[in-house]
This record gives C-alpha cells, structure tokens and sequence, in this order.
C-alpha cells in the first residue's frame, strides 16, 4: 500500500473508530447565564460620554458605574428554583467581562422570573476581610464607617454647581436599619424564556432619572438619602427588549 | 521573673517560633517549627472570651509575622514615608506620644489623637467614634485617610505583588497561594494586631495575687477610689465598657467634632467618643480624642472642676466628682500600676529589622 491510499483508508476508518473507543458525546450542556448590560435609557451605557437627558431633564455624563448582585435566583415556570452558588457578583461598566454571570449548573427549562439583591446583606458586612468579589480592595468598601458600597454611580452634569467641579455621586450603601440599603429585586418574563442567556439592563436612566439632579444632594454615607436612592437603584433593572449583542458597549 | 510561668511558657515558645521565621533555618540541635503552626491565644484568667473569631482567621507563625511586618513597613503609604508605627510605638502602649493628633503624609495633621493599640481581640469597636465594627477591616481607615497613608488597598496590594519576598510570605502565610490579595493583606495584620495584648500589668499581678503584685497603700486607696468613680465605663480587666460618651469635654470652635453622631445621625450621640481603655495609660499621653491634656493629673482635674454642661453629658458626670487633691493623687498612682512592660517591651511586638528585610 502506498502512502497515499494508507491516508485514505486511515481517514476512511477514523468515523469508525472514534464510534467504537471514544466515549459519546455529552448531551447539551445545560446551565445559563445572566447578562447584566449597563444600559442608559435607549442604548448601552458610554462611561465619560455625554448623555441624557433623563426623564428628569437633566444631561449628564456617567464615569463610574458599579454594583453589587448576590443570592441570584431563577424561578422556573414549572414552580422549581434555581440558586446561584456563588454569593456576590461586582457588576462594573469599566470592564465588559463582569456583566457576564455564568450559571454552569442552570437546568435548561423555561424561566418565568429572575430574583436577585441588589447590594451585600448585613451578615457579609459585618465578618471581618473578606475575598473574591467581596475584596475590599475593590474599592466598594468604606473605610471609615465599616459597610460595603452597594451601588455607586459617579458623573457630571451641568446641572451641578461649578464650585462641585459639576460633580455628582451616589454611594449607596448602609446594612443597619432602619436605613438598610441591600434591595431584593424581582424580574418577572412576560412569557417564560427557554434561552440560554437571559439580558438584564442596568438602566442608569432610570436610577438618575428619578429626580432632577439640582434636588438631589450627594449621597456618600449611609442613612434615610441612601435608603431612597437604594430604591431609585433597584428599579433600574429591567429585561432587554431585543437581544442586545455581547460585545463591549461599543459606541454605535 | 514576675511574670506566671504560663505566660513565660508562651512567651519563650513563641520567641522561638518568630526567631525560626525572622532568622533563618534553626541551629542545628534546635527542633524545627513548622512555619504553618498555630500561634496560641490563651486567654488571660477572669477575663471575658476575646471578640475575635480566630476561626475565620487562626494566626500561625508566618501569618503574624507577615501581619508584623506590614505594620513596621511605609510601603503602606502612597510615599513610602508612613508606616503604622509612625504613630502606633510600642514603647508609648502603640500610640504617638506627645502628639495631640499625629503627623501623616507630607506632614499632614491628622483629625483625632492616636489611640492606644491594645487587646484590640477584645474591643467590639474601633476608632474614638467607632466607625469601624471589624479589627479586620480597620487598616482601610489609616491606609486611605488622606491625612495618614494616603493611599488605597488596591495600590498596597498592587505594590505587594510586584515584591517577590512578599509574594513568598504570602504564599506560607495562605497556604502556598502567593497572589496578594486584599483579604489576606488585612487578615495577616489582623494576626499581628490581634496578638497585642496588655495582661501583665503590676495591676495583674495584684489581682492574681502573685508575688511582685503588691500595692502599698496608697495605691490600694486609688484602686478603690478608681473602682467607686471611674470603673463604671473603664471597667476592669479591660478599663473600658466600649461605650461611647460625653465626658465633659467643652467642644473646640476652632475644630468641631460631632464625635459618635458623625456615625449614627442621631442628635443623642452628639459629643460622644468611645471609652478608651486605660491599660499603659502612664505611657499614652497625652489624653482625650484631640489630645488636650499633657498629663494625667489634667485629666483628674477635668473630671472634678472642668466638666462643660451639655445635653448629651454622661450621666454618671452630671454631679462632679468631688475628690481631693490627694485622692486625685491616689487615683494616679493606681493607674500608673496599668503599665505593662512586659507588653512594651516584648519583641515579638517589635521592630525587626530582620523580620522586615525582604532579601
């Protein structure tokens, strides 16, 4: 046999053996995942762009946006649950691959809604140094007053005095009550969704649009402004329309 | 040796362990110490369970070794100029002596007078208006304040990364995993600082009845009066309840400070400032959270004819104290057998220079 009709029985005989030796293939993966798009009113969020106005009337420029997703759930359409093993989640507009919550262990069934926290429970901020999404050295850890940031958004506008270099910022945070900030957040699906990937916007517009940005002081320590601007935060999020491409929120 | 032979036993085991680590490979003869051995933390008798959880963070040799060298090195700042003992010196109880309010970076002057360093696994707040609830997480303030380090854990952790000793501590430290990280930089000073405890104090020694533990009389009449008019927030063994209250104190126009109620927002905690213990409290001067009284016998003085009336005043300070000239000199003699030696000198707390070199 020469070289030449070796090769083609070899390749020939290769679907055969691959039938025989090699173990099937898996079935489908299942498992999904939880795309959180920051997001500003109609198009991805652009840090240190100008935007707006909001609802509010207010244009402004967004240059950090960052928050906190725990105890993430599905509830599925037949009544069963799925939890997120993973405890915290550190969404940051800064870097693309943050928005990106994998949930390997998903079953692959129609989901009928998405619960998540928004923000760290008081038990997470009250043990000490801890690690991973949780790092203090992530910057959404207050220093002197012991608690963790749950939802930052820091920006100018022109709405704000010049002496403030036009400056706004909110730091939500604050775990005791009766200014607890952490907020569940429920997502029902109109209809129950069997894709893969679930797309959740984090509408800035929404939490900056609230108010008018000239009634609504700085807000960098807990207590009752934080309390509310938790509750302008948690109702930011909100089901993309239309599948929304996984790509960094390249300008358009 | 005054101190009891259980405490020496520690302390000589434990001497050993760090010099193993700070010196090098053991002599030959000297039994090898595995650098991952837990570092004890005996309790000392009659006083309550520490506040730390050493479960979630069980010293070892290395670890508090580690912890100790981050304390004693500037690198924690955003110059390299300030480390945690610039203000925190073991010979004055880990407080700045002298200084009403510390100098930090480019010689900025800091908010409130250091506090004392001590039995820090006990104390369920820290800071004089207790801001911060964790002994873990109180190096952010130092590291971050602009006056203090002026930096950020993020540019400590990023700076400890690129140092190939460290990242070779920090790998024996947490369990042979060299990324440095945020966490593991607070824990290993957490095992450092958890470990400064004052419990040998001739006062100690008296209540234990030991030998070398004898108070004359006069200081016998102190420790009464002390217990009869200022035990109720600095109470023993620790000489503080971690309360926070208005102790008199007329508030600085010039440099106004809300105390607690920064914290809380609640008007009922305004003027408040935490108890501080007064263990070394000869050696921690000078007094107060902005440092206004040189000396102890102005803090005497303060409690029996210099009490400023406000809303929030403690209770117990509404009527003053009425003591004597001497039953204020009792009182300080009393309070000068607080002081520890053994803690300000012991070198496991130290500098070391060894310890701290990273070739």
């Amino acid at each position: 046999m020469n070289s030449f009709l070796f090769l083609a029985w070899l390749l020939g005989a290769l679907p055969a053996l691959r039938g025989k030796d090699a173990p099937p293939l898996p079935a489908p993966a299942s498992g999904r995942t939880v795309m959180v798009r920051p997001w500003f009113g109609a198009a991805p969020l652009q840090l240190a762009t100008p935007t707006g106005p909001t609802a509010a009337g207010d244009p402004l420029m967004v240059t950090v946006f960052r928050c906190y997703l725990g105890a993430l759930t599905l509830r599925f359409a037949d009544g069963s649950t799925y939890r997120d093993p993973v405890a915290y989640h550190l969404v940051d507009a800064e870097d693309s691959a943050s928005w990106t919550l994998a949930l390997p262990g998903a079953p692959a069934k129609p989901v009928a809604a998405l619960e998540f926290r928004l923000g760290v429970d008081s038990a997470a901020n009250v043990a000490g140094a801890q690690g991973g999404a949780l790092d203090p050295a992530l910057g959404m850890y207050w220093a002197w007053q012991s608690g963790y940031i749950n939802a930052k958004v820091e920006g100018t506008s022109p709405r704000r005095p010049a002496l403030a270099r036009r400056a706004f910022a909110f730091h939500v945070g604050g775990y005791a009550r009766p200014n607890a900030t952490c907020r569940a957040v429920t997502l029902p699906c109109a209809v129950p969704v069997a894709a893969a990937t679930l797309t959740v916007l984090a509408d800035v517009a929404r939490w900056l649009g609230a108010a008018p940005l000239t009634e609504t002081p700085d807000v960098l320590t807990p207590g009752p402004a934080a309390a509310v601007q938790a509750d302008r935060a948690a109702a930011m999020f909100r089901w993309a329309e239309k599948p929304v491409s996984a790509a960094a929120n390249a300008p358009e | 040796m005054r101190r009891s032979n259980h405490w020496a036993g520690v302390g000589v085991a434990l001497l050993t362990l760090l010099g193993v680590v700070a010196f090098g490979p053991p002599e030959k003869g000297t039994p090898a110490v595995a650098p991952d051995a837990p570092v004890p933390f005996p309790r000392p008798a009659g006083w309550p369970a520490p506040r730390y959880d050493f479960r979630k963070n069980p010293p070892t040799v290395v670890g508090v070794a580690l912890g100790r060298a981050l304390f004693y090195d500037p690198a924690l700042s955003r110059d390299g100029t300030i480390s945690c003992a610039s203000c925190h010196l073991q010979a004055t109880g880990f407080t700045h002596l002298d200084h009403a309010r510390s100098h930090g970076i480019d010689g900025r002057i800091g908010k409130r007078n250091a506090l004392a360093l001590v039995n820090l696994a006990w104390s369920p707040v820290f800071h004089w208006d207790g801001g911060v609830h964790h002994l873990d997480v109180q190096p952010l303030n130092p590291i971050t304040n602009p006056a203090e380090m002026d930096h950020s854990l993020a540019a400590v952790v990023a700076g400890l990364n690129g140092s190939a000793p460290y990242r070779a501590r920090f790998a024996r430290a947490f369990r042979g995993d060299s990324v440095v990280t945020g966490q593991r930089v607070l824990l290993a000073l957490a095992q450092f600082t958890s470990q400064l405890v004052s419990a040998n104090a001739r006062y100690d020694q008296y209540a234990r009845h030991e030998p070398g533990g004898e108070f004359n009389p006069q200081e016998i009449k102190g420790l009464a009066l002390f217990r009869a008019y200022c035990a109720t927030c600095h109470r023993e063994p620790l000489f503080t309840d971690y309360s926070f209250r208005n102790n008199g104190l007329a508030p600085d126009s010039l440099a106004p400070d809300a105390g607690r109620a920064a914290i809380t927002g609640r008007a009922d905690d305004s003027l408040k400032f935490r108890v501080p213990s007064l263990r070394n409290v000869a050696r921690t001067a000078p007094y107060m959270h902005d440092g206004r009284f040189p000396r102890l016998r102005d803090v005497l003085r303060h409690y029996t004819a210099g009490i400023h009336q406000s809303r929030t005043l403690a209770p117990q300070l509404q009527k003053p104290l009425l003591l004597t000239p001497d039953e204020q000199r009792d009182i300080i003699a009393f309070l000068l057998t607080l002081t520890d030696n053994d803690f300000l000198t012991n070198p496991r707390f130290g500098y070391s220079s060894a310890a701290n070199s990273l070739q």
